[in-house]
């Protein structure tokens, strides 16, 4: 069974992460699709996905929702608060591929951006893309993120040098 | 649901976990596997395999992954040397003699070394093949390794000394 509904949408409910899910975020971050947009170069045995839950799931200021449909979980999205006096958030998501296209992440961010700004009161959300995850660009733009900046040739992706476009989002601009 | 971090038709790489213990143990002290590998023919039992898991898993300077064939464990595969100087790398492969001669350690090498350049940006991959093991010599031609050079008395088998020739592939021979 996935954790307590934390924020609920329609098609979709966000949940806490419990220590029933790190399978399943074991069998995700190691997906060739999932992991070529993360820069995730290594795999993720359960071990470290346990390490990953002690250290950051368990204990750090940010967020981190499990994406679910019904009971099923479909991926995870976090909330990573980056500079306490800055008072910004990194935005961050993945959903395993047998889930995409389907606008479960669409929905996702639209949850937690609303409750970034309303609830949590931060000053700005931002996230990042690989030039070529043209799904995810597609999202923060969707959401009314405004592209900031590209860094040229800023990671390798399939032995290739690509940008990593930033996008953001500040407080007065959403509605 | 399938935990795969690369997948090439019915072979696949997934991370190696601690329950492979047993798996892993049976590989290494099987008695024609046991006399190709680098490690000496010493016994292992499943706790030292627990601890050993634990141990190279969370170390970043190897990444190391069980090989599946339609979903049984057929084998294991690692890459070390990650965090060295010059981007070089060096894998090391066995496959399960119950599953060998069906070109498994074939496709888990050429997905290595997939990963190796093309996730890891590795300039230079290398391998090795205990003289005699032409089998494996075969596996690295197929996978576009040459060789390089012979280290002598490498390990003792059967009451000699063996060689083991080294053999290698660079970025620039993997992009051509």
């Amino acid at each position: 069974m996935p954790g307590q509904t934390f924020l609920e949408g329609d098609k979709i409910s966000l949940r806490t992460v419990e220590k029933e899910d790190i399978e399943f975020l074991r069998d995700g971050v190691n997906h060739p699709e999932v992991r070529k947009h993360m820069g995730n170069t290594r795999p993720q045995n359960l071990e470290s996905e346990e390490e990953f839950f002690e250290n950051i799931v368990e204990a750090s200021d940010g967020i981190h929702l499990l994406i679910c449909r019904e009971d099923e979980p479909m991926g995870i999205v976090k909330l990573e608060e980056k500079e306490k006096p800055s008072n910004i958030a990194e935005l961050g998501l993945w959903l395993h591929p047998e889930y995409h296209s389907q606008g479960y992440g669409t929905e996702a961010i639209e949850l937690i951006v609303e409750h970034g700004f309303r609830q949590l009161n931060y000053h700005k959300l931002y996230a990042r893309a690989h030039e070529d995850n043209k799904g995810s660009q597609r999202i923060w733009e969707k959401h009314g993120f405004e592209k900031e900046g590209q860094l040229r040739e800023h990671v390798l992706v399939k032995g290739e040098h690509r940008d990593m476009i930033y996008y953001g989002l500040l407080r007065g601009e959403h509605e | 649901m399938k935990t795969k971090f690369m997948e090439k038709g019915d072979v696949t790489l997934r991370p190696l976990e601690v329950s492979d213990a047993e798996f892993m143990r049976d590989i290494l002290i099987h008695p024609d596997v046991r006399n190709t590998i680098g490690r000496p023919p010493k016994p292992v039992n499943i706790e030292a395999q627990r601890n050993w898991i634990k141990e190279v898993t969370r170390n970043s300077d190897e990444a190391h992954f069980l090989i599946e064939h339609n979903g049984k464990k057929a084998g294991n595969i690692s890459i070390n040397g990650l965090e060295s100087e010059y981007r070089k790398g060096e894998f090391g492969v066995s496959v399960h003699p119950d599953h060998q001669e069906k070109g498994i350690g074939t496709i888990a090498v050429k997905l290595i070394v997939d990963y190796g350049f093309e996730t890891l940006n590795r300039h230079k991959i290398r391998g090795g093949y205990l003289e005699g093991n032409e089998a494996s010599k075969r596996v690295m031609e197929k996978a576009g390794f040459q060789e390089e050079g012979i280290e002598r008395d490498y390990k003792y088998v059967d009451g000699e000394w063996k060689n083991v020739h080294w053999m290698s592939i660079l970025e620039e021979e993997y992009y051509d």
